[in-house]
């Protein structure tokens, strides 16, 4: 199982929010500073994190909370 | 955390993106520092993450950093609202292969005059983006370096010359404006490596060319060329002797024993970095030394040793004795008068450094390595501390050559204000109103453009085709042209006529084309429309959302009389009759019915 505590830490880091605020809900409609340079900056955070690669195809899938910890798990293995 | 083990983790290698942020957010909301100072960061790619880095180094450094981040690839406008905010330093990083798309691989095939009508051009934005930031503390512009692969062909050298002759147009601005600092990006490249500087993936998808790993470093040289942002400025380098200067103790050694020999390891060592200090010294600092020794025993070493680089007249003052270091060094500083965060300190002793650190916190101790080969990279440190801008300063020898071409050059290509540049320019832009073909584009606009977009009002293709069909509504497009060529279709505005008034919809404009002029041009044709569609009033608004703060005040600038205001939201309204527009002369507009 991924800690999700951590992976929302993660991101909350990166958007600049706190951690409490990223809920199953969230997703760059809902938080304001989720943009394409926020995009980027959660791809290079999560690929560190969890030491990944996230494909371009993913890439773009990552723009919800729920897709994050889906995708976070299915490249690390973590079912 | 406290804020010093926050600024001390900052100084990890390695640290994760998402725990650098949340440092540097923590230490925003919390750390107090002792000054702040604001970039502005522009770009013709996606730069974003450089301002993450350098609060990282300016916090290293103890001083605050606010980022601006200008609009993308539009440096004239971004210089004004530079300008405007007060910004105390700049930072412009353009990018090659991104001056046209794809730029290193069109050179193959367009011809001399093309790359030469580019360069050109260039020149002439670059100066007149100079001319306008004199009012800068300093404006960091990055060298140009080649995206594409390193191979050891000709066809890559033809592109490095194409490349090189770009970097001269910036060096030559360089030696123009005394406020100018050049970022040589190719020996960073050369010291992280092609693959751990340049992001493919990124630059195709966000046009974001660079790995955070290069823009660290490229922060960090920042930071450093201004000696910290001007939170340090040594003056003074004091040296230890034994194993500092030279290899062994002169006491036990003697001059006969002591490693100072250029041909051999570790004399080698020692006798470079004798050469680094004289060099320092060369460049203004002021050498001392402090070595606990018998005064004779370092004198013969310093006038009889065949080898010794550093003699006696380098020196400004020499504390060879037995006392505490900590106590020689205070009497340096009151004896030259300059504070003791002016002074280095450099020792091979781990107790001596540490003494002179716990005493003394405001001295810079370095200490000499136990192996003599990784003195090198001590005395690299030192250098980046001492010998702020050495890499520019490396080839002061080619200022003459450099003033002789500007010289020769005369003012041909040179534009001191920028409605000459503009008018040079030859600036068209084709205004068309309700053209079934522009559909798909105009609403592709209304989706992505966010900076220079007043409403930001998103449309589908449908509303945009019914918008066109109907009398309620125009849609006007503009075509952006130049000299260079073509910027196709870069700017909209959707008109409303509700009963005796025409209301600005939309108005947005594509970053690549502001700040020339075109954003004012063609309302006098818009207007005169909405006259035949007997309105009376001519309206508009400004929506603020978080990206379009560049476009607050441009009804205001457009010259419509600000109505109400109010939260966020600004209404201007005019007497259709009596309104009169901002007018420029640089741009031929063309109303094509």
């Amino acid at each position: 199982m991924i800690n999700e505590d951590k992976l929302k830490e993660v991101i909350a880091a990166v958007l600049a929010v706190e951690a409490s605020e990223v809920k199953d809900d969230s997703s760059s409609d809902t938080i304001e500073t989720w943009d394409s340079f926020a995009q980027m900056n959660l791809i290079l955070a999560l690929e560190e994190e969890y030491d990944i690669s996230v494909p371009d195809d993913e890439a773009a899938n990552l723009s919800s909370y729920p897709l994050i910890r889906l995708v976070v798990k299915e490249l690390t293995g973590d079912e | 955390m406290e804020k010093y083990d926050q600024i001390k983790k900052l100084q990890e290698e390695n640290l994760p993106l998402g725990s650098l942020m949340k440092i540097i957010r923590d230490l925003e909301s919390h750390g107090e520092f002792q000054q702040s100072i604001t970039f502005g960061l522009s770009s013709n790619i996606t730069i974003d993450q450089l301002g993450i880095f350098l609060k990282k180094h300016s916090m290293m450094a103890n001083v605050g950093a606010n980022i601006i981040q200008g609009g993308y690839d539009s440096h004239l406008s971004n210089i004004d609202s530079f300008i405007e905010k007060k910004v105390d330093n700049v930072v412009l990083v353009n990018f090659f292969d991104n001056l046209l798309p794809s730029f290193e691989a069109q050179l193959e095939h367009i011809n001399e005059d093309m790359i030469q009508e580019q360069r050109e051009r260039f020149r002439g934005e670059l100066g007149v983006v100079l001319e306008k930031s004199k009012g800068f503390k300093s404006v960091y512009i990055s060298l140009m370096d080649k995206f594409n692969k390193p191979s050891a062909n000709n066809y890559n050298q033809k592109i490095k010359k194409i490349i090189a002759s770009f970097n001269e147009v910036i060096q030559d601005y360089a030696l123009e404006y005394a406020n100018v600092r050049i970022l040589n990006i190719h020996s960073v490249i050369a010291d992280l490596g092609y693959k751990n500087s340049y992001d493919h993936r990124f630059y195709y998808k966000f046009k974001a060319p660079f790995k955070n790993l290069f823009l660290d470093r490229l922060a960090r040289e920042i930071v450093l060329e201004s000696r910290g942002l001007g939170s340090y400025f040594y003056k003074a380098i004091v040296l230890d002797c034994d194993n500092t200067l030279w290899g062994g103790i002169i006491g036990e050694d003697l001059i006969e024993g002591i490693k100072l020999a250029p041909y051999d390891y570790p004399g080698n060592v020692f006798w470079y970095a004798q050469q680094e200090f004289l060099k320092m010294q060369k460049n203004g600092m002021i050498l001392c030394l402090c070595s606990k020794n018998n005064a004779p025993d370092v004198d013969d070493v310093l006038m009889n040793h065949p080898h010794q680089i550093i003699k006696d007249q380098h020196l400004i003052i020499k504390k060879v004795n037995w006392n505490n270091k900590a106590q020689n060094l205070q009497e340096i500083s009151q004896e030259l008068n300059i504070g003791l965060d002016s002074i280095i300190f450099l020792d091979d002793s781990p107790f001596e450094c540490e003494s002179v650190r716990s005493q003394l916190p405001e001295v810079k101790v370095f200490q000499v390595p136990k192996n003599p080969h990784e003195y090198f990279d001590v005395i690299h440190g030192l250098k980046e501390l001492v010998l702020p801008g050495a890499s520019s300063k490396e080839s002061a020898n080619k200022t003459e050559q450099y003033k002789k071409k500007v010289l020769l050059e005369g003012e041909k290509n040179k534009f001191t204000n920028q409605d000459d540049y503009l008018k040079s320019l030859d600036l068209k832009a084709i205004l068309v109103k309700d053209n079934p073909k522009t559909i798909q584009r105009v609403s592709e606009l209304t989706q992505k453009s966010n900076q220079f977009n007043l409403t930001t009002k998103r449309y589908s293709e449908t509303d945009i085709e019914s918008f066109i069909n109907s009398d309620t509504h125009a849609v006007y497009t503009l075509n952006v042209s130049d000299k260079f060529g073509d910027s196709g279709l870069t700017g909209i505005a959707i008109i409303q006529y509700e009963g005796d008034t025409a209301i600005v919809d939309s108005f947005l404009m594509s970053c690549r084309v502001i700040g020339r002029g075109i954003e004012f041009g063609f309302w006098h044709d818009v207007v005169n429309d909405a006259k035949i569609k007997d309105c009376k009033f001519f309206q508009s608004n400004y929506l603020r959302t978080l990206k379009n703060e560049q476009v607050a005040d441009f009804y205001d600038r457009l010259g419509i009389p600000l109505l109400r205001e109010e939260d966020g939201k600004r209404s201007y309204r005019a007497d259709i009759r009596e309104v009169k527009l901002k007018t420029q002369s640089h741009v031929e507009i063309i109303y094509d019915k």
